[in-house]
């Protein structure tokens, strides 16, 4: 309740603003991308034939459009909301966090383990109350998955320690 | 020919080989709607299976497999706006939003009409004419390679629908994203720092899926909370006769351009769906409606992509070179089956040939079948409870980032770009040019220095040679035309606001 | 109370679960093989390396009492798979197809291994490279394309497989043993560069005999030499560039390794049931109908070619610098 509180005092990032961040945000990589590829090789025979000279030249359109776009989105009277912050998005973020945990669990315990713990975390999060028909059909879809991927089509799917 | 065409259809008539492609056509539509898993790869798994089949069977389980995958992967690109595969990467561009209408039938019916056109088009010219065919294929060098990614990146300016300026931004990241790998011209590492998986470069499919297939999740689920859903209608099947009528000659051109892209050894199915896309835009009579679900829209990648197939089959079979990923992995398993795919293919293994043009025809009209069979109960899958549905999107993500290398750190890199693909769609940039940019960009560079390497500095070389030159100045022409009618469009704005403020 | 039950019953459900999986999983110390062997192929599934391994892993499986399970790992090169073979558990179980570019990538500082992180089991097959032209060029041996190579320095165009592979490496050792000076064009793979000479793009190729066999039995290409110390088996008629004066032997190889602290017994098991294998007239007969060579080296051969190769391409790839 205070978070989304204090979201709203933050007043939401409207598009204008984050165009501006972005295009400076932009302008910095090009920079960087310029300053990285100053460092490679120019073959002999000409710069166009070196491995610097796409990078280059794309670094500078890169620079030159991001300040265009930050020049137009001064201009724009644009005041829509990007929606980054809404409460809504929340959701999405609580879930990208649970994704890499789930990524992390992967790895070390394997597909067997990971996956229906991370459906039985989503979907419960989402909304779904009925514990028995929310474990029955995590660990259904985690089985039809695993036999159709690793038995069917022979794909590795990450071991862990455990299968 | 007739002879041999008979044969080949006698041959195809058998019931195991119906099953067999039968069997291809669907697993292959299967697995080009599971957003995570594409057509070569849904090929380079079953293809193990074929090594203990009879050559015809195995093969044209193969082709079966690759018929329903590029078809397939536009049921996920329209129900979910996840591109299956990536040549059905324009296909969620107009297929989404018909179904936001509550159309997801009608755009599933018309895509369903489409790649069975272009498809059985594509297999038609194979037969009749593929040495001639593979000969245009042949003509390709460096300057003509180049010519063709730049005018494929032009469009990008097209795909950008109203955010022209960020979507070239966005494509311009692409194109950066693409050089980070080992040059291939010189061997020099370019920002790999170091990290063995970034030696060749981003693996573009991980990519793919993270921008579209994840970011499009995290979106759905702000419906979840806002408890948006829409119902479907799915009142007929069959594409109405309006619709077919607008979408005949769309699917032919369309059609006829995907076969010639994948001639081109190299050139698949997503270079042949965005070109479709924009040429039918370009020949369209209201080509601003593009880009808000109209049936062009989705004729024209979804018929196009198709007509890959059988081109890209053409320099497989006659010259034993491959014309696409997916036909690379073929050519193993014609291989594997002893056969030597080439101008001898023709003369040693007539029959077998032949068969396998006839099956590859059959596999097609299965696949219209199917694919229609199928449209209810797909839009069925739409209905099941996001709450359940997206979790399993992620988890298919992930199974299929990892399924291509079976490296973790592609699944790192879906992750990524799923998050960058969320931050994009809120900042209102377009996704689908960092796709053609990354599929593009290294062949636009590679292929220009190689061809100044070939003509020993000599630039001019690209506007020389007929093909190449033609695909440049149509390149600049796409690609310099929206801004135009951008900034005439504006000039007629700001010409009507001076003459209504002098007249008031 | 009922909620408590429910909850109670899901742990004991999934503690259960965990425990049947962990006793499932646990290896016996039993006879080698006891489960299945994993085969890790480098490159790309339908590819030569890909295609020789699943051949000689369907003549073993009667030569072994476990299945053996082909996985494509592919990436930087054969660096990716070769990689994780050289890092994998000294058991057995992980078998990984070599190929040349164990030896060709180390020096190019691509690969973070080196022969000598493996123990080879034995060499199957290798392809040497082959100097081949469009079959109407006016050149008809090795020397009259030599004679014009060295009259146009550097402008008669030869297509590799990409710039550090080992086509291109050959073409390279072909230069320095001929005294000439190539442009040479990378391509993305063999394929392509055989499509561009078709094309008439470029002026030769220098893969091997085998990804050029159907193009030459069809007339449409022809090898002028091969670089290898003995003719080809498929090509009976191709001179050697050995006979033509130029000391130069260089090509592709493949075989099988395994980790280098796998003990001897289990190397014995392998080495014994993929030496019949390679045998079985399946086999060789499979090879021969595809063009590719077999050539079998025992461990302590094939170790003393990586060892060799180790040395000749280091001071090859000083020189493409």
């Amino acid at each position: 309740m205070l978070f989304s509180y204090l979201l709203q005092l933050h007043g939401g990032a409207i598009v204008k603003k984050g165009n501006m961040i972005i295009s400076i945000l932009f302008v910095l990589i090009g920079i960087y991308i310029l300053i990285e590829v100053s460092t490679f090789p120019s073959v002999g025979g000409g710069q166009i034939t070196g491995p610097d000279f796409f990078p280059r030249i794309l670094a500078f359109t890169l620079i030159g459009l991001s300040v265009l776009l930050f020049i137009s989105s001064i201009i724009s009277k644009d005041e829509s909301t990007t929606g980054l912050f809404d409460i809504y998005a929340i959701k999405a973020y609580i879930t990208m966090i649970g994704l890499l945990v789930y990524m992390i669990v992967l790895n070390a315990a394997g597909f067997i383990i990971a996956t229906p713990l991370f459906l039985i975390g989503l979907i419960r999060f989402y909304g779904m109350k009925h514990y028995p028909k929310l474990i029955l059909s995590s660990v259904l879809v985690t089985g039809i998955i695993y036999s159709v991927f690793k038995l069917l089509l022979a794909v590795p799917l990450p071991a862990g320690i455990l299968g | 020919m007739l002879e041999l065409l008979g044969h080949g259809l006698a041959a195809v008539m058998s019931f195991k080989i119906l099953f067999m492609i039968a069997c291809g056509v669907a697993a292959g539509i299967a697995i080009g709607a599971l957003p995570g898993l594409t057509a070569t790869m849904g090929v380079a798994l079953l293809l193990p299976l074929t090594f203990g089949m009879d050559a015809e069977s195995g093969i044209l389980l193969l082709l079966g497999i690759y018929a329903g995958a590029i078809y397939g992967g536009s049921i996920s690109a329209i129900l979910l706006k996840t591109p299956g595969t990536p040549a059905a990467a324009a296909t969620a561009l107009d297929g989404f939003e018909m179904s936001k209408r509550g159309e997801a039938g009608r755009a599933l019916g018309i895509s369903t009409v489409s790649s069975y056109i272009g498809g059985t088009l594509s297999v038609i010219l194979l037969i009749l004419i593929s040495p001639q065919l593979a000969k245009i294929g042949l003509k390709f060098s460096a300057p003509e390679y180049f010519a063709l990614a730049v005018f494929g990146l032009s469009i990008i300016a097209s795909v950008s629908g109203k955010q022209v300026l960020k979507g070239i931004i966005a494509g311009v990241v692409g194109l950066l994203v693409s050089t980070v790998g080992i040059d291939i011209v010189t061997g020099y590492q370019r920002f790999t720092f170091g990290n063995i998986n970034l030696f060749n470069g981003f693996s573009f499919i991980p990519v793919m899926i993270g921008l579209f297939a994840l970011s499009q999740s995290f979106i759905s689920l702000e419906d979840m909370m806002k408890k948006i859903s829409i119902k479907q209608t799915v009142s007929r099947v069959l594409p109405t006769w309006a619709d077919l009528k607008t979408i005949l000659p769309t699917t032919i051109r369309s059609g006829l351009i995907g076969t010639f892209i994948g001639i081109i050894p190299g050139a698949g199915g997503d270079i042949g769906a965005f070109v479709a896309y924009n040429e039918a835009k370009r020949f369209s009579k209201h080509p601003e409606k593009f880009g808000t679900g109209i049936p062009e829209a989705i004729a024209a990648p979804e018929s196009a992509n198709n007509g890959v197939t059988g081109g890209a089959v053409v320099p497989l079979l006659t010259l034993g070179i491959p014309g696409d990923a997916t036909t690379a992995i073929m050519l193993g398993a014609l291989i594997m089956q002893g056969l030597q795919p080439g101008p001898l293919l023709f003369r040693d293994h007539g029959p077998l040939v032949y068969t396998i043009f006839v099956g590859f025809l059959v596999a097609n009209l299965f696949m219209l079948i199917l694919g229609f069979v199928g449209i209810k109960w797909f839009t069925k899958i739409i209905a099941i409870p996001s709450y359940i549905l997206t979790p399993v999107i992620f988890v298919l993500c992930i199974v299929g980032a990892y399924a291509i290398n079976n490296n973790f750190f592609d699944v790192i890199v879906m992750f990524v770009s799923g998050i960058i693909g969320y931050i994009m769609q809120k900042l209102e940039f377009p996704a689908s040019p960092i796709v053609l940019a990354l599929i593009l960009g290294p062949m636009a560079e590679r292929e220009l220095r190689k061809s100044l390497m070939m003509s020993g500095g000599e630039a001019s070389v690209l506007f020389m040679r007929p093909i190449s030159a033609a695909l440049l100045i149509i390149a600049i022409i796409t690609f310099f035309m929206p801004i135009i009618k951008i900034l005439i469009a504006q000039m007629r704005q700001r010409g009507r606001n001076i003459s209504d403020s002098n007249n008031s | 109370m009922k909620k408590l039950t429910k909850k109670l019953g899901s742990i004991v459900l999934i503690a259960t679960l965990g425990a049947t999986m962990l006793t499932g999983c646990k290896k016996e110390e039993a006879k080698f093989p006891s489960s299945p062997i994993q085969m890790i192929v480098p490159f790309a599934a339908g590819g030569g390396t890909d295609i020789v391994t699943r051949a000689v892993a369907d003549a073993a499986k009667n030569h072994f009492p476990q299945p053996l399970v082909i996985v494509n790992k592919t990436g930087a090169g054969g660096a990716v798979g070769m990689g994780e073979g050289a890092n994998a558990k000294p058991d057995g179980y992980t078998v990984t197809t070599v190929c040349v570019e164990l030896t060709t990538l180390p020096p190019q500082n691509l690969a973070p291994f080196t022969s000598d992180d493996f123990r080879p089991i034995m060499q199957i097959n290798a392809e040497p490279a082959a100097i081949t032209v469009a079959a109407d060029a006016p050149w008809n041996t090795v020397e009259e394309f030599f004679t014009y190579a060295k009259d146009n320095e550097g402008k008669v165009q030869i297509g590799n497989s990409g710039v550090g592979a080992i086509w291109h490496l050959a073409a390279v050792a072909i230069e320095k043993a001929a005294g000439v000076k190539f442009n040479h064009i990378p391509y993305e793979g063999a394929a392509p560069a055989v499509a561009a000479l078709l094309g008439g793009h470029i002026e030769a190729v220098t893969v091997s005999p085998a990804e050029v066999a159907s193009q030459v039995a069809a007339g449409q290409l022809k090898i002028l030499a091969v670089a290898d110390n003995e003719r080809s088996k498929s090509f009976p008629d191709v001179p050697t560039l050995k006979e033509a004066g130029f000391d130069v032997a260089i090509g592709t190889w493949r075989g099988l390794a395994v980790p280098k602290d796998t003990p001897d017994e289990v190397i014995n098991v392998l080495k014994e049931g993929f030496g019949k294998a390679v045998k079985e007239e399946s086999f060789t007969s499979f090879m021969a109908s595809n063009g590719l060579s077999i050539a079998i080296l025992d461990e302590e051969q094939y170790r003393e070619k990586m060892n060799a190769e180790n040395e000749f391409f280091k001071g090859l790839v000083a020189d493409i610098k």
